[in-house]
């Protein structure tokens, strides 16, 4: 695990949130030669990749950058199939992860691989305002590597974890606010999508008593978590995020951006050209994992479209500081304009009766922007509200609740839906 | 800190240190029975606090030493069991081709009809409580025991290690760490749905 001292005392976990800038650079550089090293060794892919690429002559994250070429999903998927050199006989759990084009990633992992992220998620549930003893609502570890991270972060910290029983569909929202309530559960761990569903279905103060929420999967506005907090009774929430493939990301209690775990990834945002993008330019996210794994994750292309923060944060840590904005491939191009999830996120949650609605986005909307909304809402307002705030023609729809066999994802295609619909 | 879990039925239980370490061992010995070994790859396809999920490692449970993969020595992928996460669960057959695919039987309906791997064993699965005898690999999330059919009389045989017990005409499963701290219960058959071959 992690070789960190442990402070757990006030708001933190561990030395590294009190290091210098340099002091974690040069942490990340030493790990970086050694993964450049080890992955030209053990990974037939990455011997081709970085055949004329020697670790040594990286002395900086910035010929890091430089030199050191970028590597695409297409290009790992091809790594990790069967046949492929990435998955071997000590991969020991698998994970997986799906992007909004359906296309499904294994993940494996060793041991060691998942013991190196228990540490920064239990520095993330410890930002979140998680302690000894309390009683901790979590998903199953089982499913996802974060959530069995979590689960050994939980016995890290010296929390105690609560499992409810099904999945995270609407269907299963009793279950869960019974076991909130039952346990007198002070903590929650969800996924963001789960959790505005709750919000609709479930009843008003449904999660009396929780003291703090961390949450998934989406980006949640300060509208929508002042509301959910509110109507719930949740007393804060914090939003967590990263990948199957490594990034690790966590927000301190100012909220304004996640600071990444930099002990265990090193992100960088990309520009379309493969420059760095500057602070505050959205670009393409780039993971690279500091541990070698099961499959070495060197710049690696995520999907996800993400911005830098440049000025150091109210808290005073020095671990940079990002914002995950969407997927890429989440993007719906009507017209010129390319509108994300995250844009439509940011409009429904300005506006009381939209705000914190489930919605997905339908791709092939025939010049037109074609959105589903959850929940009995005025689709003619909303059809307003989105024309005039975007510029382009909108359809709206509106349904009770959106089938999770949708997907968990903002955008589905038009055909995959019609599919599915007919089932 | 030892966790809680939500059962099948609702009621929110607790289960100690040795009680889960218990049943890791049962859910090894039946997955063993049921063709699992060392390095094949086990699909597991079931509901959020399934043990027949969180049992699987010692990653998915707080302070669980081993669970029944590293005691088999299995690898082993798991999957939401909702109709919404179908695609995945299929997707990741495909490409890892597992020995042993366990899907709880809400979903394997569907599921049959999307995957093409013959070779590849499916058992259906589910908490007895809610499945009864409509399942080859029975579990009691409520009482942590395991029992599977056998493949000669297609009766159920209880997980190598359990404590059994006979009350008039039915028979109990039971985790033998729990009947130890004096809690009896478990999965309940009448004696016709028993094994007794051997």
């Amino acid at each position: 695990m992690n070789r960190f001292t442990l402070l757990m005392s006030g708001e933190y976990f561990d030395e590294l949130e009190i290091w210098s800038r340099s002091r974690i650079e040069k942490y990340q550089l030493k790990r970086i030669r050694r993964l450049i090293e080890v992955a030209k060794r053990a990974s037939n892919f990455y011997k081709t990749k970085f055949r004329d690429l020697n670790p040594d002559e990286v002395s900086s994250l910035k010929d890091f950058a430089e030199v050191v070429p970028l590597t695409s999903k297409k290009e790992l998927i091809s790594a990790t199939s069967i046949g492929g050199d990435a998955v071997s006989d000590d991969d020991h759990i698998f994970f997986t992860t799906r992007g909004t084009t359906g296309e499904t990633l294994i993940i494996p992992q060793k041991d060691e691989e998942l013991e190196e992220y228990v540490w920064p998620a239990a520095r993330g549930l410890w930002w979140a305002g998680l302690r000894p003893s309390m009683r901790v609502v979590m998903l199953s570890p089982a499913w996802h590597r974060l959530a069995a991270c979590e689960a050994g972060a939980v016995g890290l910290i010296g929390a105690e974890a609560i499992y409810f029983w099904g999945s995270s569909s609407e269907k299963y929202v009793r279950n869960f606010l019974n076991t909130i309530r039952e346990s007198k559960a002070q903590f929650l761990s969800i996924t963001t999508p789960f959790l505005l569903t709750i919000f609709w279905k479930g009843q008003k103060r449904a999660l009396e008593g929780v003291e703090k929420c961390i949450t998934v999967g989406a980006p949640i506005s300060p509208m929508a978590r002042k509301r959910i907090c509110e109507e719930l009774g949740v007393g804060e929430i914090y939003e967590r995020g990263g990948t199957q493939e490594g990034a690790a990301i966590d927000e301190c209690r100012f909220h304004e951006a996640h600071h990444v775990h930099e002990d265990v990834c090193l992100l960088e945002v990309i520009r379309d050209d493969g420059y760095p993008a500057q602070a505050g330019e959205v670009g393409r996210l780039a993971v690279t994992r500091l541990y070698q794994g099961s499959i070495p994750i060197i710049r690696y292309l995520s999907g996800d479209l993400a911005v830098m923060f440049g000025e150091t944060c109210g808290c005073g840590r020095e671990l940079r500081r990002i914002e995950l904005i969407d997927r890429e491939d989440n993007a719906v191009v009507v017209g010129w304009k390319r509108i994300l999830p995250y844009q439509i996120r940011q409009i429904l949650d300005m506006d009381e009766e939209f705000c914190c609605r489930n919605f997905l986005l339908v791709k092939g909307g025939y010049g037109r922007l074609h959105i589903i909304v959850e929940g009995s809402v005025d689709t003619v307002r909303l059809k307003r509200l989105l024309e005039d705030q975007l510029d382009v023609e909108v359809m709206v729809e509106s349904i009770g609740s959106i089938p999770i066999r949708f997907g968990y994802r903002p955008v589905i295609d038009r055909q995959l839906l019609e599919n599915l619909q007919s089932r | 800190m030892m966790p809680y879990f939500q059962t099948a039925t609702m009621k929110l239980v607790y289960h100690s240190t040795d009680e889960l370490s218990a049943a890791a061992k049962l859910l090894a010995s039946s997955m063993r029975a049921l063709g699992a070994k060392k390095k094949v790859i086990v699909q597991v396809c079931d509901l959020g606090s399934s043990p027949l999920m969180y049992l699987q490692s010692r990653w998915f449970i707080p302070g669980l030493v081993e669970g029944a993969s590293e005691i088999v020595g299995y690898r082993v992928i798991c999957s939401e069991a909702s109709p919404e996460r179908v695609g995945v669960f299929v997707d990741a057959h495909r490409m890892l081709r597992p020995s042993l695919t366990i899907i709880n039987h809400s979903i394997s309906g569907l599921v049959r009809t999307l995957i093409d791997n013959i070779n590849s064993r499916i058992i259906i699965a589910g908490d007895f409580d809610e499945v009864g005898g409509d399942a080859q690999l029975v579990y009691s999330s409520e009482w942590l025991c395991f029992a599977h059919k056998c493949e000669s009389c297609g009766k159920f045989i209880p997980a190598g290690g359990s404590n059994v017990r006979y009350e008039g005409d039915n028979v109990i499963i039971e985790n033998p760490a729990k009947a130890r701290n004096g809690r009896y219960g478990g999965i309940k058959l009448d004696k016709g749905e028993y094994c007794n071959c051997s």
